[in-house]
C-alpha cells in the first residue's frame, strides 16, 4: 500500500514512533539513494551497503530532525557522507571491473548498470562539486532551490557551478 | 519528493539518459533488509533527548540561586534567620588585656638613662714608619744651607 503523506508528515510520524512511517519513507528514497549511490560509488554491492546504510542512520538520525530542510536533503547528505567514507577505505576501482549483482534480474541490472556508467562517465571529469551539481539538477530534476540545499550552498552557486560544468562538458564533447 | 522541488527540465539534451537512469531502481529486497536491520537497532537514547534541557535548565536555576545573594543587597535579614551580633557585643566577647598604667611626665624625667658600660678607647696608633731613605727635614735643612752659602 503506497502511503501518500508528505515527506516531512512520514517523518514526524517516525518520530512519534511510528514504524510504518519509516518503512514508507525507506520504499520512497530507496531507488533515489540507490542511483546516487551507484553513480558515486559504481559498484552494485558498495551501492546497496551504502542505501542500507543511509537508512539506518536516517532511523536513528531523523528522531532529531528539525525540519529547516526537506527530508531528502538529509539523506542525500548522507549518502554523499557514506559514500565518501566507502571511496575513502577502498582502493580506486576501474569502471570495466564492476560486480555483477545476482539479486537482481540481469536486464534491470544491465539497464541500472548502463545507465549508471553512463552518468558516471559524464561526470567524470567534472571537479566534485560540479559532478553533484549535474547529477541533482540533470538527472535527479532537482530545483536550483533544492540542490542548493542538498548541497548546503546558495541557489547562485549551484547556477554559476552548473554552468561552468556544461562549458565543460560541451568542451569535452558531451554536447 | 515535494511536487514543489521537481524542476521543469533544466536540459532537454539529456533526456534520454535521464529516463535511463532515473529508471534504475535499487535491488528488490533492500527494502526488506533495510527495515529488518532497523528493527534489530538498539533503542534510541530518547531520555538523553528529554533529559539533556532539564538538567540545563537545573543547572541555570542553581546558578541564579547561588548568585542572587551576590546580586541583591539585603539590609534585613529573611525571617527565620538569626540576627547578626553588634559590633560592641562582639568586642565585649573579645579576651582583654590587663591594664597597665602610663608613667607620669616627671617620672619619665627622673629615670637616668642606665650606666653603659666604659667605651674602650680606641688602641693607640701606631707611628708612622719614616722611609728611612727619604728624611724630608735633613733635605730641607740641607737646602737651606746651600741657599745661604750661595747667597
Amino acid at each position: 500500500m503506497v502511503d501518500v503523506s508528505s515527506d516531512a508528515e512520514l517523518v514526524r510520524r517516525f518520530q512519534h514512533g511510528d514504524l510504518a512511517a519509516f518503512d514508507a519513507l525507506v520504499h520512497r528514497f530507496q531507488d533515489r539513494v540507490y542511483r546516487l549511490a551507484l553513480v558515486w560509488l559504481y559498484d552494485p554491492q558498495h551501492a546497496q551497503d551504502a542505501s542500507q546504510e543511509v537508512f539506518l542512520r536516517a532511523f536513528k538520525g531523523l528522531k532529531g530532525f528539525r525540519f529547516r530542510s526537506a527530508p531528502f536533503t538529509w539523506l542525500y547528505r548522507a549518502t554523499r557522507n557514506v559514500c565518501s567514507e566507502i571511496n575513502r577505505k577502498r582502493p580506486a576501482e576501474p569502471l570495466e571491473d564492476e560486480p555483477t549483482d545476482p539479486a537482481m534480474s540481469a536486464d534491470k541490472q544491465i539497464a541500472g548498470e548502463q545507465a549508471a556508467r553512463w552518468v558516471r562517465e559524464l561526470v567524470a571529469a567534472l571537479p566534485p562539486r560540479q559532478r553533484e551539481v549535474v547529477v541533482l539538477r540533470l538527472f535527479e530534476e532537482l530545483s536550483v532551490e533544492a540542490t542548493a540545499s542538498a548541497m548546503g550552498c546558495r541557489p547562485g552557486t549551484v547556477k554559476a557551478l552548473l554552468h561552468k560544468a556544461m562549458h565543460k562538458l560541451k568542451e569535452a564533447g558531451h554536447e | 519528493m515535494n511536487e514543489q522541488e521537481i524542476a521543469v527540465d533544466p536540459d532537454s539534451r539529456y533526456r534520454p539518459q535521464r529516463s535511463a537512469y532515473q529508471a534504475v531502481q535499487a535491488p528488490p529486497g533492500l527494502a526488506t533488509r533495510i527495515k529488518a536491520r532497523a528493527r534489530e537497532l538498539p533503542p534510541s537514547k530518547d531520555w538523553v533527548r528529554v533529559w539533556r534541557p532539564v538538567t540545563a535548565a537545573l543547572a541555570v536555576a542553581l546558578g541564579l540561586i547561588a548568585v542572587s545573594p551576590l546580586l541583591t543587597n539585603k539590609s534585613h535579614p529573611t525571617p527565620g534567620t538569626p540576627p547578626l551580633p553588634s559590633l560592641t557585643a562582639l568586642s565585649r566577647s573579645l579576651p582583654t588585656k590587663p591594664a597597665t598604667s602610663m608613667p607620669s611626665f616627671s617620672q619619665l624625667k627622673s629615670v637616668s638613662a642606665p650606666s653603659l658600660p666604659a667605651r674602650p678607647k680606641p688602641a693607640a696608633a701606631e707611628p708612622q714608619s719614616r722611609d728611612p731613605g727619604l728624611d724630608t727635614e735633613y733635605l730641607f735643612a740641607y737646602l737651606e744651607e746651600k741657599h745661604d752659602e750661595n747667597a
